[in-house]
């Protein structure tokens, strides 16, 4: 019988530094033994524990898209004593995982739609596998246009670096990637890419707050932005008919963002977020996870914002 | 479900041969004289059985859910797990607990619910739970802290028990609740006779008499949708006085919450369940900094609508049994009923 409280063992093949503050790191995971791999099967927006015996579990989003065959990915900042351990774990030490925890973004009504995906911060995690899920070959019929809006505070924040590259010039996406403060990087011509035109600031009166630049012509295209994600959000989003939107960062984003689309037309029904909240158990037994009569790590951690309206504000 | 629940009757001079069968096959575990039921301990014989307790002061989900619980030994230097608790411990005894109060058996029915249910089963206290029948005494004397008939439990109520005892004028009534209940007494069979029209009506009216020592404070269904509204002004002032040491949650036998936590010594270390408490100021504290319940108003709310508002919304149940634990060994003598008055009158 299965104890769901025992990790499974899984092998670091690899350990990427994402952001320049050298405190977000990317952990390649492989099972060590082959059932566990079979048994863990998954979808976008499903978090699992990860385990260190001796220091604890913590729970972490899958970063890895289950259209990527043989190995996971988590995207982990340092942060506490289990994150701080796991910053140390060296390429060929064996961890544990439990898992896959959790409900998963609504990959099923989202098909035949188009996806308009928001993310800021290290939180991108689940929101990279949704995207790796949607422009997988043999799924990419089943979804529309899918346009993706990922802000960090400096462009040394901003995780996925090359594959953001590499979304931006990737055609049928539309990638807009915005910093709060830009730096001497943030610009085109030491980060060159073929479809860029040179660099020109955008008008600064009214708004005031775009610069940058743009691909292509206008603003439709993607393209790099400075400004915090709920601004360009407002210059860019795309109709909000026939859209389904994702949504995971930081509260103070989440907070700005939800009443820019709702003033687009975006329904509470169309809109999906992922939540955190201090966890344990991660299977809705201790009692810590809740919000009012659901428990984020069983009941979610997506929630419509319309299921979340309903719920008591407490997190 | 048991098609027929049997009325039976037991005399008290045969009590103790009673005893002695069912020990045979079972352990029995009872408030106990020595002990002065503090908790549920293992029984030897049957005069050890403290019969007059109103309650034990531990609830009986230690039972099954004990304040501190190995999931699984490891070796750090070898970075293996080695065997689970679970898998290591044979439990070949089953079990009997003796002279359950209604409410706690009740409130094991609610546990189930989280650890029992197949979603997924909490093999810890499954594995116990399989093991155990419960015998519940139903209270004749119920004290002046219970309220158990606010709550939708009862001095007779039978949620929870394989078999409930009436203690009636020299013998005991003996109902029979669940075929497992039906099992544990077939040993003793020949000590038992059927109860007869006059068995029946003594019983009922002893538990008439209980039944009215006990007032009904408040309705709880009608309380669940008073508490949607989650701003209401009394949580302003309801938890001042709140010192946030737990005590009614580690006491309360439907408050099932708890921490995991590594222990190591050396190279050998285990991964420990603790019990843990909502009215603790950590428990929602994240790496980050944030706490979604930051002070201790936020903190009596989630007790409160979790057992009132939140459990009967995903459970059905409300995870309150009237016990009065939290009542009697509150430090500063909050008592749930009259925030539970209090809620109730405000409009
Ligand atoms: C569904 C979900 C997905 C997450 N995904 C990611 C991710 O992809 N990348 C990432 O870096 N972080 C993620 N987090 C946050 C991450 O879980 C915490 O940063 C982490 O638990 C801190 O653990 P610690 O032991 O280092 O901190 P400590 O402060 O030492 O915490 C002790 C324990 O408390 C619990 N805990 C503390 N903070 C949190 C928290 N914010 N959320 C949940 N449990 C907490 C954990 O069990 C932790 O082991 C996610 C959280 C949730 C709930
Ligand atoms: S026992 Fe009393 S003081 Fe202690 S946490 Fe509970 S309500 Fe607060
Ligand atoms: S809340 Fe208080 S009265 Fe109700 S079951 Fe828990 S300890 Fe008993
Ligand atoms: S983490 Fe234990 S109930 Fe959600």
């Amino acid at each position: 019988m299965n104890n769901p409280y025992v990790p499974m063992p899984v092998r670091i093949s690899d350990i990427i530094t994402e952001n320049e503050a050298r405190d977000i790191k990317t952990f390649k995971l492989i099972f060590e033994n082959k059932e566990d791999e079979k048994k863990f099967s998954f979808l976008p927006g499903q978090f699992a524990e990860l385990s260190i015996l001796g220091f604890g579990e913590c729970p972490i989003g899958i970063a890895s898209s289950p259209t990527e065959d043989g190995f996971l990915l988590f995207t982990v900042k340092r942060a506490g004593v289990v994150t701080t351990r796991l910053h140390r774990a060296e390429i060929g030490e064996t961890i544990g995982i439990r898992g896959p925890l959790g409900n998963t973004y609504p990959i099923q009504d989202m098909e035949g739609h188009n996806v308009l995906i928001i993310g800021g911060g290290f939180a991108f995690t689940t929101l990279r596998s949704t995207i790796k899920y949607i422009l997988e070959k043999r799924n990419r019929g089943s979804f529309k246009d899918l346009t993706v809006i990922y802000g960090a505070r400096n462009p040394g924040e901003l995780i996925y670096k090359d594959e953001l590259w590499q979304w931006e010039k990737q055609s049928g996406m539309k990638t807009y990637i915005t910093v709060d403060k830009g730096d001497k990087n943030w610009n085109p011509l030491t980060l060159p890419s073929p479809r860029c035109p040179p660099p020109y600031p955008p008008p600064t009166s009214g708004g005031g707050q775009r610069r940058g630049y743009y691909v292509g012509e206008g603003l439709k295209e993607g393209g790099r932005y400075e400004g915090f994600v709920p601004t360009i959000l407002k210059e860019v989003a795309p109709s909000p008919k026939d859209t389904i939107a994702l949504i995971c960062g930081p509260p103070i984003m989440i907070k700005f963002t939800l009443p820019i689309l709702t003033n687009l037309g975006f329904v509470p029904e169309s809109i999906f977020l992922s939540l955190e909240m201090r966890m344990k158990c991660g299977i809705g037994k201790c009692g810590r996870c809740n919000i009012g009569h659901k428990y984020v790590c069983k009941d979610g951690p997506v929630f419509a914002y319309a299921e979340l309206q309903r719920l008591p504000n407490e997190y | 479900m048991l098609k027929e629940k049997r009325n039976l009757m037991l005399y008290k001079q045969d009590f103790e041969k009673f005893f002695r069968l069912l020990s045979e096959t079972f352990t029995i575990f009872g408030p106990s004289k020595t002990d002065g039921s503090r908790s549920f301990t293992k029984i030897d014989a049957s005069d050890e059985i403290a019969f007059d307790y109103e309650n034990t002061k531990m609830s009986l989900k230690e039972f099954f859910f004990p304040q501190t619980e190995t999931l699984f030994f490891f070796d750090t230097e070898k970075n293996e797990v080695k065997q689970t608790d679970v898998e290591t411990n044979k439990h070949d005894k089953q079990n009997i607990l003796f002279g359950v109060r209604p409410c706690d058996a009740m409130s094991i029915s609610f546990l189930d619910k989280v650890f029992n249910a197949n979603n997924p089963q909490d093999l810890y206290y499954t594995r116990r739970r399989k093991s155990t029948r419960i015998v519940s005494f139903a209270c004749t004397n119920p004290a002046s802290t219970c309220f158990c008939t606010s709550v939708g439990c009862g001095p007779d109520s039978e949620t929870g028990a394989d078999i409930i005892f009436f203690e009636l004028n020299g013998r005991y009534f003996i109902k029979t609740v669940t075929p497992e209940g039906e099992k544990t007494i077939k040993s003793a069979e020949k000590l038992l006779n059927p109860a007869t029209k006059n068995d029946i009506e003594e019983k009922v009216h002893l538990m008439k008499t209980a039944n009215s020592n006990l007032k009904k404070i408040f309705d709880s269904g009608n309380l669940q949708k008073k508490l949607d509204n989650f701003n209401a002004p009394y949580w302003g002032k309801l938890h001042r006085k709140c010192l946030g040491c737990g005590i009614c949650t580690y006491l309360c036998p439907t408050c099932h919450c708890f921490d995991i936590t590594d222990e190591v010594i050396k190279s050998n270390g285990r991964r420990i369940r603790t019990w843990d408490s909502c009215m603790f100021s950590l428990f929602t504290l994240h790496a980050s900094g944030h706490n979604p319940r930051p002070t201790q108003k936020e903190r009596m709310r989630q007790r409160i609508m979790h057992k009132f508002n939140y459990a009967p919304k995903y459970y059905g149940k409300t995870f309150c049994v009237g016990c009065g634990r939290c009542v009697i060994y509150c430090p500063v003598n909050m008592d749930i009923r009259d925030v539970m008055k209090e809620i109730m009158e405000e409009r």
